[in-house]
């Protein structure tokens, strides 16, 4: 029950973060705008996420410090729902280099911090 | 609704989606699927719920409650850190097949719902 309020919780912080982040990006009224506040936040949650786990696979922790920061502010923290709702306006609009752009920087740039993070939680080898 | 009255609206609406894809994630692995299933169904679903809402017009013509409902409700439901670190992680215990097939489910199959999403929306609409 605990960690269910705390992912209530948590969910809450991390969505309005998520909102109070994309409202600091200019606000573009053309749809031809590169997604930038999205992006910014999925690689940045990204990065979170991956460190939290490589802390995780070497701390003995409680399981609700996962689930919690885990599944509940970074989970929220991050969309996929919006990257594809963003890759269909900008397809819609014609707009094909930034489409393949948000597609590699999301897709590959998110593999790439995922190693990093997890690298850098997991520390040097003890 | 003044600025704090919207944001803890998406709050709220980003906490439940949390609640829902923790839920969801307590299911699959109570029924002894790997986790990545249940990253795959909220953003498979989320996905398709971004495009009706897109074909809707829902922003457009609903702004508070599409930040509500999209930018929290779905925003909190879907994440993308998790789809990351699972493309690092995975490869301890999945086949490079398994990963592909999950990877192309997730990306293809989630747009190709957004798209599918976006036609329901425009049929309902007007």
């Amino acid at each position: 029950m605990r960690i269910v309020l705390g992912i209530a919780i948590a969910g809450f912080l991390g969505t309005i973060t998520r909102y109070e982040i994309g409202l600091l990006f200019p606000q573009s009224t053309s749809p031809l705008s590169f997604p930038w506040a999205t992006l910014f936040i999925n690689l940045s949650g990204t990065l979170m996420l991956g460190y939290l786990f490589g802390r995780l696979s070497r701390l003995r922790m409680p399981e609700w410090v996962g689930e919690v920061v885990g599944t509940g502010f970074i989970g929220s923290y991050t969309t996929f729902s919006a990257f594809n709702g963003q890759l269909w306006e900008l397809l819609e609009h014609h707009a094909y280099v930034y489409s393949a752009a948000y597609v590699l920087l999301s897709g590959v740039g998110g593999w790439l911090l995922a190693v990093a993070g997890l690298a850098w939680g997991r520390g040097k080898p003890s | 609704m003044s600025d704090i009255a919207v944001m803890a609206l998406v709050g709220v609406g980003g906490a439940i989606g949390a609640l829902l894809r923790y839920g969801i994630g307590r299911w699959v692995v109570k029924n002894r699927r790997p986790s990545y299933y249940g990253t795959l169904i909220v953003n498979l679903v989320g996905s398709f719920a971004i495009g009706v809402f897109l074909g809707l017009q829902f922003e457009q013509e609903h702004l508070m409650a599409n930040r509500i409902a999209v930018v929290g409700l779905l925003g909190g439901f879907t994440t993308y850190s998790t789809l990351n670190v699972q493309k690092v992680t995975m490869r301890d215990r999945e086949s490079k097949r398994t990963i592909g097939i999950y990877l192309a489910a997730t990306y293809i199959g989630g747009f190709g719902l957004t798209a599918l999403g976006v036609g329901l929306g425009y049929l309902l609409h007007t």
